[in-house]
């Protein structure tokens, strides 16, 4: 199973991967209607891709009265079913990571991350790799051991 | 009409800021179907409603903030626009392109040009959201500098918004004060900021749109395709990499190495390695870009601030003698924050310092030594100059301060068209280089031509590809130049124009970047226009032409495409250029070639046939005035 993976540190803060994602899903060049935010911290240096993690125990689908959100298993996505989707914002609020989103000229109509249905063009159009969508392997060792896998790559 | 323009937009807003009234207009088919968008539109208005004899800090100037047709769209490094109006330095064209994340911004704000007329009673911003412009109080951001200005901004109005502002250097009409994008990225050219403070406009707020205000794509997944193919293509170029790496310093080396590097004030043409590429990284802790790069070769240093460019390092390091690695970069966030464009900058007090080691001037008129070396005389006198104060007020007039600093022919003062030179290299050794400072439509500057590709010893077949015809592969020939500059000049006329960035140009350092035949299909993918590529080159030299014609009408004759005295006086002493100089009578020969292969009269005007052809297509601009 393909993942989404995000790496910071390789971030430039271009925003091409918001621009394409508002494209893709609203047919507009506005970071406003983007599914994925780049958020610059200062104090570290870092700018990070904040897009939907796909949670394994996800606190949007949990918050949802009318199970409106549900697993898309083929590519491992939470997403929305908008028949049964009432417009409460329960799942907005419950989000740990802001990574449900509310459209601002349609009030009540929540969106996230889809994957672009196993395609996602912000990982296509990320110049730096900051943003992959790839096979992952299953973890073999500690968490800490893989983030040393990670820190090792990326610098 | 010949070409199908499909759907590009030029959303245009007059803004008058005597009266406080807003217009709109979206710019004329036939208008937009000859000079594509951005630098070009630009040029077109300013033609025809600047009034005769302005005074360029007049409430008459006409400032024009204009984007690329493709720029925000997601197309590779398609984040730029141009600032456009007479220049209060030059008195000339003055048209400076700048990156960053405000194109994008203003785009989906519904606007794709702000044209700002007359003169606000007190300090303003315009505020751009949903497609309108509005005229807003801008009292307590005036006096603040870059970053507190951006600041403020983002607080005030979103951290989603995007803003162009000036600094103090703006409000107090330095002549070479620039429009900054974020803290770093400059429309820095000319004077632009001076224009904007003259009308008492400190900053262009871009705060969004709704979906009916954004940008219509004719053909999205096509479009979405295209510019992933062309992010792998070019991320593939090897120069790319290496911009990406370490950013424009890479050049400092190459340039130092030949013997070219402007040293205190062009008197030398070589200086220390403390500017090496390598050795200002260890002062950076991150490289970034502009909206929607591949590239990004912006530097975060950890003087607070961003950058250096290679430009910065030479103009404020090199050419004042100022050899310390972090005391150069300090300099760079200084002149940012004041809102200074760096190169006249560097340039102008590299001129009082030879002026005044030369005892041209003395402490009667400066208050003091000004000497080459001296980091912390460098900050006061960059501060004074920002806020005009004792001998800055003199500085900040540029090279119109010739008089007043005992230099009246300006003799020591590398610029032309009273522009101070941009570039750091010394173009004694590069003729190609030479020409294409003394004809570039806004003055000294190397961003209209910079024919740099001959140092890298291409093969034949190569040159007769990028130049249509054989060139001499010797830097140091004249013969045959004047195509190369010319080429060089169309593309990134063109390149201005759609709102891409020079480094992913075809020419600019590689041959192998984005030419014609991708433009052509960018525009159509994204809007259904169906230019040819011999039709976007028409459209290249109807804007070099139009700028010329605008100079024209500001007096500019073959007399004024010429090079600073130096130049063609003194042999460069270092390196492997030592020796060589701009031969007079070469030079001549090179500009009547240049003169014959633009069309133009052997005095350097736009013949009379093609004035009539370019103004009867700029007369189609419905336009607020004539």
């Amino acid at each position: 199973m393909k993942q989404l993976i995000i790496k910071p540190k390789l971030c430039t803060n271009c925003h091409i991967c918001e621009l394409a994602c508002s494209f893709k899903h609203s047919m507009e060049f506005d970071l406003a209607h983007s599914r994925v935010k780049t958020i610059f911290h200062a104090e570290d240096d870092l700018t990070v891709p904040e897009i939907c993690l796909q949670c394994i125990d996800p606190s949007c689908m949990k918050g949802c009265p009318t199970g409106a959100l549900y697993l898309d298993d083929r590519i491992n996505c939470i997403r929305v079913n908008y028949d049964s989707c009432i417009g409460c914002l329960s799942c907005v609020v419950s989000c740990p990571f802001g990574n449900m989103l509310q459209d601002r000229s349609k009030p009540g109509h929540v969106y996230k991350c889809d994957l672009c249905d196993g395609d996602p063009v912000c990982a296509r159009f990320c110049p730096t790799g900051a943003l992959t969508y790839v096979e992952i392997e299953p973890l073999t060792g500690s968490v800490e051991m893989e983030l040393e896998k990670v820190e090792a790559e990326v610098g | 009409m010949t070409v199908s323009i499909g759907n590009i937009r030029s959303r245009t807003a007059f803004v008058d800021l005597t009266s406080g009234s807003v217009t709109y207009e979206d710019t004329s088919p036939e208008v937009v179907e000859k000079f594509i968008g951005g630098r070009g539109l630009n040029a077109a208005y300013l033609y025809k409603l600047l009034p005769p004899d302005t005074d360029p800090l007049s409430p008459e100037n006409v400032l024009i903030v204009g984007t690329g047709a493709m720029s925000g769209t997601g197309a590779p490094n398609s984040s730029r626009f141009n600032v456009t109006a007479l220049s209060p330095e030059s008195g000339i064209f003055g048209d400076a392109n700048s990156g960053g994340f405000f194109a994008t911004k203003l785009r989906a704000s519904g606007i794709d040009r702000v044209i700002m007329l007359g003169k606000a009673d007190v300090p303003v911003i315009l505020k751009v959201e949903d497609g309108e412009v509005t005229i807003e109080d801008g009292g307590k951001y005036w006096g603040l500098d870059v970053n507190e200005t951006q600041n403020a901004i983002k607080g005030d109005h979103g951290p989603s918004s995007e803003a162009i502002c000036i600094g103090p250097a703006g409000e107090k009409l330095v002549r070479f004060a620039c429009v900054m994008s974020g803290v770093k990225n400059a429309a820095a050219r000319g004077g632009m900021g001076a224009v904007m403070g003259s009308k008492n406009v400190k900053a262009v707020v871009a705060a969004g749109g709704r979906i009916e205000d954004g940008l219509v794509i004719d053909d999205p997944d096509g479009f979405l395709t295209l510019c992933e193919e062309l992010k792998d293509y070019l991320q593939a170029s090897l120069i790319v990499k290496v911009l990406g790496h370490v950013g424009t310093p890479l050049l400092y080396e190459v340039s130092n190495h030949l013997g070219a590097i402007r040293t205190r004030n062009s008197q030398d043409s070589s200086f220390e390695d403390t500017l090496d590429a390598e050795i200002i990284h260890d002062h950076v802790s991150k490289m970034i870009s502009c909206h929607s790069c591949v590239v990004h070769c912006r530097h975060r240093n950890i003087h607070e601030g961003e950058g250096p460019e290679y430009t910065t390092i030479v103009l404020l390091g090199a050419n004042l003698g100022i050899a310390d690695t972090a005391e150069v970069i300090k300099l760079n966030n200084l002149a940012n924050r004041l809102g200074l464009d760096v190169s006249s900058t560097g340039g102008i007090l590299s001129w009082a310092m030879e002026l005044y080691e030369k005892g041209i001037i003395d402490d009667s008129l400066t208050g003091g030594p000004v000497k080459f070396g001296d980091y912390n005389l460098a900050v006061k006198l960059i501060e004074s100059v920002a806020n005009r104060e004792g001998f800055g007020d003199i500085l900040a007039e540029s090279s119109r301060a010739a008089e007043k600093l005992n230099d009246p022919k300006r003799d020591y003062l590398t610029a032309v068209k009273g522009l101070p030179q941009s570039d750091p290299h010394d173009v004694r050794y590069i003729k190609a280089f030479a020409l294409g400072i003394a004809t570039a439509s806004r003055g000294a500057d190397h961003l209209r031509s910079r024919p740099t590709l001959e140092v890298f010893d291409l093969p034949p077949e190569l040159l007769r590809d990028i130049y249509g015809q054989d060139v001499s592969r010797d830097p140091t020939e004249y013969d045959t130049k004047e195509v190369v500059v010319y080429t060089h000049e169309n593309i990134y006329s063109l390149i201005d124009a759609i709102g891409i960035c020079k480094f992913i140009c075809h020419g600019f350092n590689s041959p192998k970047l984005l030419k014609h035949e991708h433009f052509s299909k960018l525009l159509d993918k994204a809007f259904g226009a169906k230019y040819t590529e011999a039709e976007l080159r028409d459209v290249a030299l109807r804007i070099v032409d139009l700028e010329r014609m605008f100079n024209n009408r500001q007096g500019i004759r073959r007399k004024d495409d010429t090079l600073p005295r130096r130049y063609f006086d003194e042999p460069m002493p270092h390196g492997v250029a030592k020796g060589h100089k701009i031969d007079r009578d070469q030079f001549k020969g090179m500009l009547d070639r240049y003169y014959k292969i633009r069309q133009w009269n052997d005095d350097g005007t736009v013949t009379q046939e093609r004035i009539d052809e370019i103004d009867a297509m700029v007369d189609h601009l419905a336009g607020v005035r004539t």
